[in-house]
């Protein structure tokens, strides 16, 4: 086998370290918002944070940018009946006629 | 690694060897051989055998109900016994019956035959959702046995939560254990087609009943979580006393009804993507007809598939959601009734100039398309505000999910049972039986519905055992029909299991159908195919697409003009 | 490849990864792999309704689920972040040295992943045992009366009960794969591992939604 000519393989552990300093900096931002903010900075800060969190985590640690395009259409369907759930469900939250 | 190019088991000597017997043959494993089997044939059988004790569960139910209409008064049940055996009829018919009746069964017994493969892509997860939907089975049963529950199979708070006090928690343990079972089905059925079409067999070249295991297989994936997290927060209510839907704390009854009904509208298209399959199948085989428009009924059933998430607010039209959201969900509900309409109209176009024969299964199939187009109208109806207003809660409901479930569903599921049966079992079944059984159960069944729609119009309620005397006349009807359809429904199982022991033994291709199942023998062996299949042309070949079914008429009337010749064109003679 | 190459030279017999109905261990992996994303999406539905709910009761009452989140204590919830995703980052590691046939730094890596999910856990039940002293419990003994903010503490309850019981299982399923590339009882091509790894990733993104949610935007 050819394989075994090739010089060994190397570890590639830079990425992911990277990705998982990133997610440091977003918390220990969220936590900052959590003692100081207040009102909508504090409820929308938390809200994006949390969103660069997540996708440090999905494209830094677990690759999804390298997985085959099924698998991430698989994540972006998981989103997209989400958002379906969310959205409908609220239309009628926001429509509702209060009595109080 | 020279072989990474290969896709899978192209046939390795020492696999064809074991090829010899089919798969119901022992191999002196006793029990075992069949509880701990990863085959999908083998559990595909062990599933209907579930299937079937909870359908009879569930009928006896329906027969307790029906018996105790008979009269206006209360005759033989007590208001909280009537609550509690209907409840039974629905968990046990929705969850352990519809939801699995055709992709556990027929599904996983085709899926790998369709596409040309060995078996699911993880054997050991299909036998494990099949102890799943045991066990949840099983707790269904023990809180049945244990004085049932009474709050209706959708398990509405607040009663649910805080004032019933029957076995809630147990059946939706149940409820929620089965779940699993389905979605862990589900992500094998995906994978499968993904991964294990043989070589040839493109997205487009796959039998419509592939298509319809596809497409379910990704609403059980999204759907049925969400049912399993509503249902925890009802255990979390009702075991440690939380407030998630009590309105005195600030929670929202309302809220649970959007979870439930995200899981259980598409719950219903759950039950009918795989019947569209099995109906595709068996029209184009008895029509000997490509089925028409076969693109345009797969993207009719993603269709379905995506939209049948959008349209679960028309369960709660009178339950306190906005007049807002109404108006959306209606609307949304229109809108789904146009993929399924492109589906019923493109059956009646496959059988245009068909060479149609009525063997059982067609008989089925065509009893399906009748009784799904009145249950799917009568959607219409109900997705209309005024008109559910008028109608919610009543038997118009009743009948209208009954003739898309029953009507439809079950009605698909006999045809493909029979459709299948040689292969499955290796026997053919008694044809003439299987056709009175099939006109027996369509009258039956009609008998029994259609009076409950009048009755639903004039205003009858459902989940009520005593009634003003005005009713009585249609209760009888619908009841006298149920006698009918039960009796329909007991009937293969007498022809049919003596066909297991009498049966004149199948041919390969006793019906003369494509597709690749067809191509090995019946029953096949337990690997599938003794050499890997590889396809190379359309699915539902029955005739050459250039010369169309015009000359193919030709050719069959100068047959039927030919004395001591049959009509069908060399299939088993009725 | 090298792995069962040199395993083969060094006289190690290591049980085969292929399983029926597979012959080939690249196309096995994939499928394993795309299963287990389709497994993530029910799994995110899964939690998704769960937030659908929070939110849903959240927006009906505000000012209750604000006033309760305060009694939320940051100083269990930060930390317990940054363990989880620690043990993600090591987990990631753990897989890509499995495809370099680094047994021993994987198994290594894979053990500290195991252990870090397990200080999770500790340090959730002892924020739990906190709650519960001060009556954060939504029952007759509640500390902030009848009313929404009871809510808001059953969700904390069921969100992170919900999370740990996951956890629990990941922790399992990693110790056992620990233990199995430890005693050269599983082959490091195994689908198993990329497997795990994308469940422990999921749990770890549940809790990263989950942590600000009840501990900082429930305050705003």
């Amino acid at each position: 086998m050819s394989d075994a000519n090739r010089p060994p393989p190397t570890l590639h552990w830079v990425g992911p370290v990277i990705a998982w300093a990133i997610i440091m900096c977003a918390l220990v931002g969220v936590v900052l918002l959590g003692v100081y903010g207040s009102g909508d900075l504090r409820f929308g800060g938390a809200l994006g944070l949390a969103a660069v969190m997540l996708l440090t985590l999905a494209f830094g640690l677990v690759g999804v940018a390298d997985e085959p395009p099924l698998m991430r259409l698989v994540a972006g369907a998981a989103f997209m009946f989400l958002a379906l759930m969310f959205f409908l469900s609220f239309v009628d939250l926001v429509t509702r006629i209060r009595y109080h | 690694m020279t072989d990474a190019i290969a896709s899978f088991g192209d046939a390795e000597p020492s696999r064809e060897h074991e090829e010899t017997g089919s798969y119901l043959e022992s191999h002196g494993g006793g029990l075992s051989e069949w509880l701990l089997t990863t085959d999908h044939k083998r559990i595909a059988i062990l599933y209907a055998l579930l299937v079937t004790f909870f359908f009879f569960i569930g009928g006896t139910a329906a027969t307790l109900i029906r018996l105790e209409l008979f009269s206006p008064t209360a005759t033989f049940l007590t208001d909280d016994g009537y609550n509690r055996v209907f409840t039974v009829h629905g968990i046990v018919m929705v969850w352990f019956f519809l939801v699995p009746l055709i992709p556990t069964t027929l599904g996983n017994f085709l899926l790998p035959l369709m596409i040309g493969a060995p078996d699911v892509a993880f054997p050991k997860l299909n036998l494990a959702s099949w102890y799943l939907t045991l066990i949840g089975g099983l707790f269904v049963l023990g809180a049945t046995l244990m004085g049932g529950v009474d709050t209706g199979w959708t398990f509405y708070p607040p009663y649910s939560t805080v004032y019933s006090n029957s076995n809630v928690a147990i059946a939706v343990l149940g409820v929620i254990i089965a779940g699993f079972g389905t979605i862990a089905t589900g992500v094998n059925f995906v994978t499968t087609t993904h991964t294990l079409r043989c070589p040839g067999m493109t997205w487009f070249r796959l039998p419509l009943m592939v298509w319809g295991l596809y497409t379910v297989s990704l609403v059980m994936i999204l759907a049925t979580p969400v049912l399993a997290m509503t249902l925890v927060l009802v255990v979390a209510d009702r075991w440690f006393g939380l407030p998630v839907f009590d309105g005195f704390r600030g929670g929202d009854p309302v809220l649970f009804q959007h979870l439930f009904w995200f899981y259980s509208h598409p719950a219903v298209y759950i039950m009918i993507l795989p019947a569209f399959g099995v109906v595709s199948e068996v029209i184009a085989c008895f029509a000997r007809r490509r089925v028409f428009g076969y693109a345009a009924m797969v993207y009719a059933m993603l269709a379905i598939a995506i939209i049948g998430f959008a349209v679960w607010g028309h369960h709660m039209f009178v339950a306190g959601q906005s007049t807002f959201a109404n108006l959306v969900f209606s609307f949304l509900t229109f809108i789904i009734a146009v993929p399924s309409a492109i589906k019923v109209f493109n059956w009646t176009a496959t059988l245009y100039r068909g060479q149609i024969t009525f063997e059982a299964p067609m008989l089925y199939t065509l009893g399906f398309v009748g009784l799904f187009t009145v249950g799917g109208m009568t959607g219409l109806f109900l997705a209309s505000i005024p008109v559910d207003i008028q109608v919610t809660g009543t038997y118009f409901v009743i009948a209208h999910f009954h003739y898309v479930m029953v009507g439809g569903a079950v009605s698909a599921y006999f045809a493909g049972l029979h459709f299948w049966w040689p292969k499955i079992t290796g026997r053919l079944y008694p044809e003439s039986w299987a056709r009175f059984a099939a006109y027996l159960m369509f009258f039956g069944f009609n008998f029994t519905f259609f009076p409950q729609f009048i009755l639903g119009y004039l205003g009858m309620p459902r989940r009520y055992h005593v009634y003003p005397p005005e009713f009585h006349t249609w209760n009888v009807m619908s009841s006298t029909g149920a006698v009918v359809l039960a009796a329909a429904y007991l009937m293969p199982l007498f022809y049919l299991g003596w066909s297991l022991v009498y049966g004149q033994a199948s041919p390969a291709n006793p019906w003369n159908a494509t597709g690749l199942e067809w191509k090995t023998t019946s029953p096949p062996p337990k690997h599938n195919f003794a050499t890997m299949p590889i396809v190379d042309e359309d699915p539902y070949n029955y005739h050459d697409v250039r010369i169309g079914p015009e000359a193919e008429r030709r050719d069959i009337d100068s047959v039927r003009a030919a004395p001591g010749l049959t009509p069908n064109n060399g299939r088993r003679s009725p | 490849m090298s792995e069962s190459a040199i395993n083969a030279s060094a006289g190690i017999a290591l049980p085969d990864p292929l399983r029926e109905p597979w012959s080939d261990i690249a196309r096995q992996r994939e499928a394993a792999t795309f299963g287990m994303w389709l497994f993530l999406m029910s799994e995110m539905l899964f939690f998704g309704a769960v937030f659908m709910a929070f939110s849903f009761t959240r927006a009906l009452n505000v000012a209750e689920f604000q006033h309760a989140a305060r009694h939320t204590e940051i100083v269990y919830g930060a930390p317990n972040t940054f363990v989880l995703v620690t043990s993600s980052l090591a987990m990631t590691i753990a897989v890509r040295a499995a495809n370099i046939a680094n047994r021993r730094l994987c198994a290594r890596l894979l053990g500290a992943t195991a252990i870090l999910g397990f200080v999770f856990l500790v340090i959730k039940g002892l924020e739990y045992k906190d709650d519960l002293e001060h009556h954060l419990y939504p029952t007759l003994h509640f500390a902030l009366g009848h009313n929404a903010t009871q809510i808001f503490w059953a969700f904390y309850w069921i969100m992170t009960g919900i999370h740990a019981f996951h956890l629990t299982v990941g922790v399992g399923l990693v110790s056992r794969l620990t233990w199995l590339v430890h005693r050269n009882q599983l082959s490091l091509r195994s689908p198993q591992l990329e497997v795990t790894s994308l469940y422990w990733h999921l749990v770890d993104a549940f809790w990263i939604v989950l942590f600000p949610v009840l501990y900082v935007m429930g305050r705003g």
